[in-house]
Parts: C-alpha cells; structure tokens; sequence
C-alpha cells in the first residue's frame, strides 16, 4: 500500500566552483533583513508557484488517456555564503520528471545547469519500492543572490495524484498553487487544515477555453522541520486534496473517484485479479485447527501462525502496492506485506469455514476518513473477521497481538470491508490506557549505601507486545542478557539476580517479572542521618518539550504506570523528612507521586499516564510544569534519622 | 625514480565480467563431503546459527593483458533462531550472475531460490557486515528476500565474483592487503580458505594466534598454484573492551601482489609462486637501500631551502654551527611545510604515491645526511596488528627516523598539521621495531631491534583544574575550567587546532627565506575557520552534555605554548615540551538536589561520567590493552555564604594496586571546598587474569561519582 512519500533532503553543499558574481546592493539588503527572521535558515523561498493543468491524449485509445502536468517555479534568496539549494522530488511508474531549468536572478533561462541525481528511493522499512528519489542542487554565489528553477513532473495515472502541500523545509513567503481545470474535467479541490493560515483564493474562468484557474495562496510559510515523534502531516500542515472525479470526452462520461464506492470498485478489481489457490493452504489449516473445538481457539491458532511464521517484508511496486501476493505465495515464501499476510489470513479462516474479509484502512498517521474518495486515505489492509453478528479486526503483521485486541495504531480509524460488489463502513473499536497498564512492585531494606530487596513488574497490552518482539527476535545466546539489560534500563549501579519469567511467548493476559535487586548508591550516611532516593527509574525526567518544538508529541500507545515501593525503616531510626507529594491531574495526563510513612514502612506510590497517547502542543506549558514538580522529587530525598 | 603503483583507493574498475566457468549448480553437487554437514554439536545449540561450512577462494590471475580476481564463496548456514531468520531472509551480495542460493529443509527437501527477483541497493544502504567482500571496500551489490526460510533451515549460497582490469603499463598491480581474524560472526564447524594465484605472481601470508598455516596442494592447471588452509571447530567473533582483535585471535594477514622488478617495490617480494611468510632483516636492510639510500629525490628545491633556512637561523642567532637536533627541527618542518602549504609539493616525490611515511623518511635521510647528522631508520609495526616477529606485508610497518639528543632518543614519524617534533603516534608507543643503521658504505647497514619509547603515566597525562561557583538561584553552577595535556592525551585533544596558526608562522618563516609560494588567507579560509571553531565548540558541548546538565557553554581558548614550532626553542614561549592547553566556562545545572530543608550536593559528579565495567564484562577472555595514562583533577567548590558541607570524608578513596589507582581526598580551606583526585592507568598492557585489579579502581571511580555532600544552612 503507498505511504506518503515525503522529500528526502540530503544537506549537501558544494563551498567552492562558483566565481563570485554581481549581487545588487537591494538584494543584499534584503538577504539582511530576512536573516534577522529565519536566523538558522541558508535560503529563503521569496514565491513558489505550483501549477497543475490536465491534459487529455489526443488518440480516444491511448493507454494514458489523462495526463496532469505540475510546473514548479520558484525563486530562491541566499541567506549564507556558501551555500548550496538542495531539493528532491519523488516520481515512481506514474509520474515522471519531464525537465528542469535553472533560472537568473531575473527569472530567466540560466547557463547553469542543476547538479541531477536519481536514485532509488528506499525509505526505512520498505525493502523495495518503486519509488525514485529525483534530487537536484545547484550553487548559489553568494549571500543575497537569487536564483531559481522550474521543474516539470507529469501524473500519468491521476489517482496517484493525491494531494499538494504549501510548506517546505525552508521558509517560503508566497507559495501559490493553481490548478487549471478543463471543462471536460470534474475535479474536487478539498482545503484542509487552514485553520489559523489566511488562504487567498481566486478563481477565474477562460472566456475562450471554458477552463476555470483556481488559485490558492499562503504567505510567509515557517520551515517545516521533522520533528521525533509528530503526527503525520496530514493532520497539521496545510494542503489541497485533489479528487479528480470523472472526465469527458466526446460527451461520454469517464467516472475516476467520484466517492468511496469507486474507490472500492477499484481495490476490489483488483483483489479479483489475484489468483489465490488456497487449495494449498487446507492441509496447513487443518493440521492447526484438528482437535480445536471451539471458534476462538480455531481463530486463534490461523491468526497466530500467520504472525508467527510470515516475515513482514514491505513492497511497494507500482499496482503491486495495492493488489495482495496471493495466498498460496506468501504461504510459500512466509513473507509479504500487509496486504499479502491479510490474504493469506482471510483465505485461512475461510478454509477453517469462517467469514473474513480484506480490510482497508488508514493508520493514525493519516488524518483522512472515507468521506474522501482518494487512495490517500488507505495505507494498510488487515482482515475482518465476523462471527456471530460480531467484526474482529485481525492485523497479522502485528506479531504477538492477542485475538480481539487492536493495536493503538489502527484503533478508532475507519475501515472499507470487502462485501462483494458493496462494501461496509466500520471503525476500529478503541481501548483505554488500562490496557497497557505497567505495575512495579518493590519492597527494599538498607544494606549500607543500597537499597536491597525483591521487585516485581507487570505489562499488559502494548506494553507488553514490545518486550515479546524484542525477545523473539534477539539471538538465542544474548537472550538473557538483552532481558537484564532491558530490566536494569542500562544502568550499571542497579545488579539483579534470580530473575523469572512469565511465558514470553505467551499472548493472553500479562508479563511478569521477578527478581532480587540491589540498587547501589542510593543511601547516604552523613552524620546521624540516612538520606534515601527510593525511584532509580526516574521515569520522564527529562521528558521535557523545548520551547522550539512545534508539534504535538505523539506517544506509542496510551501509557499508563503505577508503582509502588516500600522501605523497611532500619531499627533505631525515624523518618526525618518525606519529599512533597505530586498529584497533577489533566485530561490528556496525569503525575502522581505520593510518600507515606506507615508501619514501620515508607510506601512511595507514583502514577504517570497519558491517557489519549498524546501530548498537544497547547499542553506543553502544563506537561512541562508537571515534569519540574516530578523532576523536583526525584531529586530530593527521604531522610532517616537515629 | 618515478613509480606508479596502484593504490587501494585508487583501484579503478574498468570493466567486469562475471565468470561462467562454474555454475552454482555444479558446485552444489559437486563431491565435498564437508559441506554434507547437518547437525551441530550439542555446545552451539543455543547459538543463533552456526556456519556447518565455508570456503572461500580468492582467485589471482593474468590474462590477454588483464588482470583478473575472483572471490569464490561458498557457505552452509544452520538457522537456529530468529534472529538469524530475520538476518538471511533479506539476503545481500556482491552483484554477480553466478550465484546460486539453496535452502535445504530439516526433512531434507531442496528449495532452489528464484534470483530473478533480485533488486540492486542503493549506494547509501549500509550492507550488514556478515555480507561484505573481505577483499573489497566498494562494489554494487544486490538484494534478495529469501522465501520459505524457517527455524531449523539450512541456507547453503554460492557465488562467483570477478573483476578485470588492464594490466597498467608499469606490470606491476598490488591487490589490497587483507587482514581478518578468522573467528566468524558465528561459530564455524569447518572453514577453507584456498588461495589461487598465478605462477607468476608473489604472496605473502602470516598466520598469527593460532590460525592454521598455509599449505600447498596439486593444482588442476600448470600456470596457477594453490594454496590453502583448513580450519574447524572456531568459535564466534567476540571482541573485548580494551584488547587487541589482531592480536589476540586467530588472524590471517596476506597479499598478492604483480611486479616485474621487486628491487623497486616498497613490498616485501619473495619468490614467485612461493608464499613469503617471514621478513628477514637483510630484506629490511636491502628495503630501506633501495627505497632510500638510492634514491636521489631531496636533493633539489628542497634541500636548498632548507640550506637557506639553516643559514638564516645561524645568523639570527650569531651561531658558528646549527646544533644537530636544531637541523632535524628545521628539516622535519619544512617537510611539513612542503606537504601541506607548497602546491608544487615535494618537487620530486610528487608521483610517489606508496606511503607518506617513506617519503618523509627519504626527505629526512637526504637532509640529515647531507648535514652530517647522526640518525637512524626505523620500521615499526602498530601495537594493534603485529608483532615485529610476525611482520610479512610492508602495510604493516611505519617508517620513521630517530635521531639523538643527549641521551634520549627522539623518534621522527611523519608529520600532520598538528604534530609536534617528536610526537610518538597512539599505537606506536612501546613497540619492538626494526633500527637500520646507515653507513656511507651501504654494504655495512645494520638492522637492529629498537623498543619505540614506551608509553607511562607520567608521560601521558591530562591534569584539569575546576573552579566551581553556585549561583545565588541554587541551581546552577557556573564552572571554569583548564585542561593541561600531554603525550597521547595531548594528541586527542588536538582535535581544537585549526591549521592557522601552524600556517601563520610557516608564512613568517619561510617568506623570509624567499621562497616564492607564499600563504595569504581569503574570506573562504575565515569562514571555515569560524566553522570549525563552531565545530570544536559544539564537540566540547557534547561532551559535556554525556556528563551534566549543560545550560549554558561560553567559550574555549586554546593556549598555544603546547604547540612544537620551527624557530622557537625556548620553552618559556612555545615547546612541544609543553602540555597542550586550553580553558572554557559553562554553567550547568542537576547537581544540587533537595533534601529537606538542606540541599545535597552531587559533588561527585564533578569528575564527570567514569567508565562503568557491566557485569556481563566482569569476566575476561583477552589480556588487556590500553594506553597508560594518568588523570589528575583539582575541584575548587565556593560554599555558599552562610552554608557548612557534612559528610566530605566520603569523598576520600583511596584504591591503589599494581595495575593503576584512584585516589581521591577533600578538605575545607576557607570558603573553599577542595578535591584532588588522582586516577592512573599503570601500564600498557595487563593480563586478563589482573582485570579485577582494574575493575577495582574503575569501580572506585564510579562510587566516587555517586558520591553526594551535605550542604546544610549554618543555625
């Protein structure tokens, strides 16, 4: 299934081969006065325009018969001496790059011809696609000089043509996008997220040609900058979807998208073309569900073998990104991608006498539902499974995920289900943070200068599923060790012993851990007086958001900690001081920390979690002043004394 | 002389073709009862995989004006796990036709794998190391998702790479030298290595380690000779913190090499068709004869400016004679100088592209001998590869000079930017070398055996100094800092020195002696010079950054009497007898943290991030080897006004044994809380059975860290 591509940007610059050129006084002053906005910025886009014109084949019968034509043109100011433009575009089998010329400082033809390098694209995670990554980099000479470029990239299968966005990873003032429709063709221009942007839009239709022109236009565009752990820029960055619904010609309508159901009729042509003969697979199903009598445990045991003996390998080639390896050769292999492992799944249970279905779906990290009738908003495919009036969403690429459990990253998105020449509309049933519930327990005495005694953890949900896969693909001889490791999070004062395991192959219920733990260093004697740090994890301390992020801080799954420790008061001694307690307490979080002297114990409970998985960047300034306070206690101390 | 020998780097394909001669398939059924093996013994049953068997063959050969190698492997894997799955089931290798990949089931049954599907990967795609060419740095290479693997299988691949190139017009072509340790990613129940080489052409080869020797067997073809060896039950590769890879596994080394007149050669050439396995000293002698006594390079612009400079130096400082080791001074700078600033280069030794190191030696011989100073040669191999005893590739050994001065020796190796007259290069230190003693008569060349100075605490030292201030918000620390270095730490905090001020002084110096090049700096040369300094500046940060809290960093000044120069000889201004030095301030925070209503003071922290011995690394399979060197750092703590420190006793250690120390005291001097800390690394070398000895001490250093004060509010 295609992903969103997005601009792979090498820094790369080329110091030395450009004499010196005339700068004018006036673009040197200008380069200025931009350096005092954009202080880290090597250029700034003074007007970007982006045009796209459709353009029908001139032969009824040609196999391209609609073509659209994106022209770039943008103008580019230098802000550093020596620097270079560096800039790429992905193409793939339908869209090619027709040409690039490099413009003057007064936007004509320029000698200089552009540094071209095309290569395959091969984003992390996908072992081969389709896609090539077309870069191109020219000189500039120096602060204040402007040059340009115009590049020309055509669609040859409109689908494919999905959306166009205003940002780049460099500041730009004006960036235009016009779109010239033709009579003939019937396009929808969807905005989205132009809250807090002041959209310009015009549109004006040719007397002669009956074409309508319509603009779109943002000033003074922040770079775009990666950010760990954002949301998609689906959801934040301002854009244009472009739903190319149907064409005409010689009065005959020719239907593209015109809503989800083409969109449907579309994938499931192309999920008839497959070829399954899952005649292959009925020894394989009956060997797993012989001696199995009740449905789930049948379920089960197909869904489980999936994720345990098929390789997820991603491809993304060309109709092959969108049309499942059938099942007989994922079986064979024992890899595919999502779409192959859904196949082969729903050909499984179909064979074990079960009702499944391929699934499409958009992970969260697109913001579209199916009222957009765009292949945009699909980038997975899972199984649907329905049993007694009941949908189960099976994902096999998600190994060691319990039947009838979602991961956080499909839960609550929508799903088109195969339903013959119909399709059904459902949504990915969502699940609170107690799911992924971690519990520590811990009881300590002093021993000298540490604290001694017996811990216990507890993971539950996605929690718990990382741990399974880290462990079932570390080598066999490192398997304890990567397991004490994770256990002691790298810290080397901690040593641990004795240490047991619940089952880590096993899916139901949670994953346990037990074991002696010595946590040295943690006690200090000075004088009559002990002081004590009691959390050696100090979980999100340094979890604070600098004031340079701009986006929402997204997290795994909902997390959600409890923890709680006791120590053993040594004889003779008194509590002196407990640090202040925490309870801060937000829709989207909640910090807790709390001290308790209490039978001859001192019970320290703590509760982190982030209840939606993410941190908005209007809550910064709260989450912030929540970390303070919690890094506030893990720095101060319990004091015993005698 | 002038001479083109191919370098490594410069290799230059000009066309390949893949040889037909043997097909995968052939190979697969072909008679080799070591690669029927398919079980594994019981004691790498918990192993991710076990290689059954491997035989590579590197295959040198000459034809129609080419020169051809080959690299034949052949490999039979047991996954056992899956991780080993995950690892072979996106297959990688060097892009060739001739390959075949068969996976064989637990039940015997054969699955032929499809190449067809095999793409191309891209330039930037790292390649997993278990998957790289021992024999080459870069070539294309393919990928491929393997189908059907599953726990228990066994993958068993075979390819056949070649490479053509024009024999160049000189006939003589070096292939790379090649250095492995033969412990594999996974322990390995057989292993062959076979060498094929033309009869024309020389090998060297030297196992060290208890790596098997080369044998010779029938060859099937008159013109190639074979050589091989076999090699069975070999654990896995493990490497060790502090321990030489070379030299404490079991290690081949080797090279082919093509040439028509060996005298010429900087390599060790021995009989052809017959492997070298040692060097003798008269080779070593007949070496440095050939290379150097005869050859006439340095007698021209070189040598007359550096006539001119002595002379100008005589007069500059009214001196009948220039002292010899002044003459070595000059001769060793002005080489640099030659090097680095001269476009013309060292006008000719331009086309002498074998090694910088018998280059500057030939300048040095030429120079010192024409002024009657009294020097040596010496040919040293790194501490991490060899053993002078087992030296049998000329990569392996490093040319350098030693002169007098009183009674110590000064060893001369190559310049860089940034090294000073008698700097001794990291590895070198402590070396067993070869000392060829010139005579104006070459028949009495003597080779003898040198120890190069060895590395000790007391010359490898970095003292730092601390000045310690809390900010009246009780957070932040503002610290002033002064790090003196010398000997090896001296050379790792070089990294601070731009070239300038070196090319400054040259321009200075040697203008004077009217040279015509002369260095003038451009706004370019400024602005890369800004950059570094950003560079360095952000390097420092980091560091700082792994140990504290950094909130804010101010800046560094480099204080340039450590650097060794041309014409300054008095200590006082610039020696390279002098530590390198440098200051910096930043302010950082974490340090202090509440404790009722008292604060705790990590002082501890202050020495900084302390190497931490895991657990998994308390036992020790290799000897130990590291650098000798000792730390010292004095903590200057202001104590806020109207506060007293409790419990500063702990922050007295004192863990002494042969293998090195930590020691540490506190004391109160007025407002002052005072640290000294000493922490030494004795020797260069420790047994494996002395690591708990250094664990003691490195521990010791850790604990101090943890170390925290009372800062208590005086009643």
């Amino acid at each position: 299934m295609k992903k969103s591509i997005f601009l792979l940007i090498l820094a790369f610059s080329i110091h030395d081969g450009f004499a010196q050129s005339y700068i004018p006084e006036e673009d040197k002053k200008l380069a200025e006065s931009l350096k005092n906005d954009y202080k880290d910025e090597s250029y700034v886009g003074l007007g970007s325009f982006v045009e796209f014109s459709f353009e029908l084949a001139k032969d009824e019968k040609d196999t391209i018969p609609l073509k659209v034509t994106q022209t770039i043109r943008e103008e580019i100011i230098c802000l550093k001496n020596f620097t270079s433009y560096v800039n790429a575009i992905i193409y793939d089998d339908n869209s090619y790059i027709k040409d690039i010329t490099l413009l003057d400082s007064k936007g004509k033809t320029s000698f200089v011809k552009p540094i071209i390098s095309k290569k395959n694209y091969e984003e992390n995670g996908i072992f081969y696609s389709d896609s090539k990554l077309y870069s191109y980099v020219f000189p500039f000479s120096g602060e204040g000089a402007k040059s340009g470029y115009e590049l020309t990239k055509v669609y040859t299968d409109v689908k494919y043509l999905t959306s166009i966005y205003f940002h780049s990873y460099y500041p730009i003032q004006k960036k235009t996008i016009s779109f010239k429709v033709p009579a003939w063709m019937e396009v929808e221009l969807r905005e989205m997220n132009m809250n807090g942007y002041s959209l310009v839009k015009n549109s004006t239709v040719d007397p002669k040609t009956k074409a309508t022109t319509y603009t779109f236009t943002l000033n003074e565009l922040d770079a775009d900058k990666t950010e760990s752990h954002a949301p998609g820029i689906s959801h934040t960055l301002p854009h244009i979807l472009i739903l190319c619904k149907s064409y005409t010609r010689n009065e005959v309508k020719y239907p593209l998208f015109n809503n989800t159901a083409d969109k449907y009729k579309w994938y499931s042509g192309l999920v008839k073309s497959v070829n399954n003969e899952s005649s292959q697979l009925k020894p394989l199903v009956e060997k797993l569900i012989t001696g199995k009598t009740k449905d789930q445990e049948k379920i089960e045991a197909l869904f489980y073998w999936v994720q345990n003996n098929i390789r997820y390998i991603a491809f993304e080639d060309g109709i092959a990104g969108f049309r499942p390896a059938s099942c007989q050769k994922v079986y064979n292999d024992k890899y595919g991608d999502c779409k192959g492992m859904a196949n082969l799944l729903k050909q499984m249970l179909l064979i074990a006498g079960y009702d499944a279905r391929l699934t499409w779906i958009g992970t969260r990290h697109i913001a579209y539902n199916n009222s957009i009738p765009s292949i945009a908003v699909d980038n997975h495919m899972i199984c649907t499974l329905i049993l007694n009036g009941q949908k189960y969403f099976l994902d096999p690429t998600e190994t060691y995920i319990p039947f009838g459990e979602y991961a956080y990253r499909i839960q609550g998105k929508e799903v088109i289900i195969e339903d013959g020449d119909k399709y059904l509309l459902e949504k990915v049933p969502e699940s609170g943070k107690d799911k992924n519930k971690i519990q520590e327990f811990a009881s300590f005495t002093i021993q000298q200068e540490s604290l001694t005694g017996k811990k216990s953890e507890k993971y539950d949900g996605e929690s718990k599923l990382n741990i399974l896969r880290s462990y079932s693909e570390t080598k066999t001889d490192k398997k304890e060790e990567v397991l004490k490791d994770f256990i002691r999070g790298d810290d080397n004062s901690v040593t641990i012993a004795n240490l047991k395991s619940s089952n880590l192959e096993e899916r139901r219920g949670a994953l346990n851990f037990d074991y002696d733990i010595i946590l040295n260093y943690k006690v200090t004697d000075i004088g009559t007086e002990k002081y004590v740090s009691i959390d050696h994890d100090q979980e999100f301390k340094n979890m604070d958001f600098d004031s340079t992020r701009k986006k929402d801080y997204l997290f795994p799954y909902k997390y959600y900690l409890v923890k709680k420790y006791e120590l053993v008061i040594p004889e003779g001694y008194t509590v002196k001081y407990l640090p202040e307690n925490i309870s801060i307490v937000h829709p989207e979080f909640t910090v807790k920390v709390h001290y308790k002297n209490e039978g001859g114990k001192i019970i320290y409970t703590k509760e982190i979690s982030v209840d939606e998985a993410v941190i908005p960047k209007e809550k910064f300034k709260e989450w912030n002043l929540a970390i303070a306070e919690l890094k506030k206690t893990y720095e101060d101390q319990i004091i015993l004394s005698k | 002389m002038k001479k083109i020998i191919l370098s490594l780097l410069s290799l230059i394909f000009i066309y390949q073709t893949y040889a037909q001669d043997i097909t995968p398939d052939e190979i697969f059924t072909k008679e080799d009862p070591d690669f029927n093996i398919s079980d594994i013994p019981e004691k790498w049953k918990n192993e991710s995989a076990v290689i059954l068997c491997q035989k590579l063959i590197y295959n040198f050969d000459r034809k129609n004006g080419k020169i051809i190698d080959k690299e034949i492997i052949r490999k039979r894997i047991k996954l056992l796990d899956k991780s080993s799955i995950n690892k072979f089931a996106e297959f990688y290798f060097i892009s060739t036709e001739n390959i075949g990949i068969n996976i064989i089931k637990p039940d015997g049954t054969l699955n032929k794998v499809d190449l067809k599907a095999a793409v191309s990967v891209s330039e930037e795609i790292e390649i997993p190391n278990f998957y790289k060419s021992n024999f080459r740095s870069k070539r294309e290479y393919k990928k491929i998702a393997i189908p059907g693997l599953e726990v228990n299988d066994i993958i068993d691949y075979y390819y056949n790479a070649e490479a053509k190139r024009n024999l160049p017009n000189t006939f003589e072509y070096i292939f790379p030298e090649i250095l492995i340790s033969i412990n594999n990613t996974y322990p390995t129940i057989k292993q062959k290595i076979e060498f094929q080489v033309e009869k024309g052409f020389n090998i060297n080869f030297k196992n060290q380690n208890g790596a098997p020797d080369l044998q010779e067997k029938a060859s099937p073809v008159e013109e190639i000779k074979i050589f091989y060896f076999e090699d069975s039950n070999r654990d896995k590769s493990e490497n060790e913190r502090w321990s030489y890879l070379y030299r404490n596994t079991p290690t081949i080394k080797f090279q082919v090499v093509y040439i028509k007149n060996a005298k010429n050669s900087d390599h060790f050439i021995g009989e052809t068709g017959v492997p070298k396995k040692s060097v003798s000293d008269a080779e070593v002698i007949a070496k440095v004869k050939d290379l150097v006594f005869f050859d006439n390079g340095f007698t021209g612009k070189y040598r007359s400016h550096l006539g001119n400079v002595l002379k100008t130096y005589k007069k500059d400082h009214s001196l009948k004679e220039v002292p010899p080791e002044m003459i070595a001074r000059q001769a060793y700078f002005l080489y640099r100088h030659y090097r680095y600033f001269n476009p013309e280069g060292l006008e000719a030794g331009n086309n002498y592209q074998a090694g910088e190191d018998i280059l500057f030696v030939k300048a040095m011989f030429n120079a010192l001998r024409f002024y009657k100073v009294d020097f040596t040669i010496v040919l040293a191999p790194p501490a991490d590869v060899s053993d002078i005893n087992d030296v049998v590739l000329k990569e392996e050994l490093m040319w350098l000079v030693k002169i007098r001065d009183g009674n110590n020796n000064i060893f001369l190796f190559p310049p860089s930017f940034h090294t000073s007259f008698g700097d001794i290069p990291e590895k070198y230190y402590g070396v067993t070398a070869y000392e060829i003693i010139p005579n104006q008569d070459t028949k009495l060349y003597k080779a003898e055996r040198i120890q190069i100075t060895p590395a000790t605490p007391a010359n490898n030292t970095e003292k730092t100094s601390l000045v310690v201030d809390l900010d009246a918000d009780f957070s932040t620390f503002n610290i002033k800092r002064t790090v003196k270095a010398t000997g090896i730490q001296k050379e790792s905090q070089q990294f601070m020195l731009y070239y300038f001020d070196v090319a400054m002084e040259e321009y200075g110096t040697y203008q004077r002696t009217l040279y015509p090049y002369y260095i003038s700096f451009g706004t370019k040369d400024y602005e890369r010079q800004n950059k570094y300094i950003e560079k360095v500046s952000e390097r420092l940060q980091n560091d700082i950054k792994t140990d504290f809290e950094l909130v804010k960093y101010g800046k560094y000044e480099i204080d340039y009497k450590g650097r060794g120069y041309l014409l300054v000889d008095d200590s006082t201004v610039r020696s390279e007898k002098n530590p390198f030095v440098f200051h910096d301030d930043f302010t950082i925070k974490g340090l202090l943290k509440k404790a009722g209503s008292n604060y705790f003071f990590e002082a501890g922290k202050l020495l900084g991030a302390q190497v931490e011995i895991p657990e998994k690394e308390l036992e020790r399979k290799f000897n130990i080897n590291y650098n000798p060197r000792a730390y010292q750092t004095e903590i200057k703590f202001k104590i806020p006004e109207g506060y007293t420190l409790e419990g500063i006793e702990n922050l007295n250690m004192n863990i002494s044994n042969e293998t090195g120390h930590f020691i540490s005291s506190a004391a109160i001097e007025e407002e002052y809380l005072i640290i000294q800390i000493s922490k030494q690394y004795t020797h260069a070398f420790e047994k494996k059975e002395d690591w708990p000895k250094v664990v003691a001490f490195l521990n010791a250093a850790n604990k101090f860290t943890q170390v925290k004060v009372l800062m208590k509010k005086k009643i």
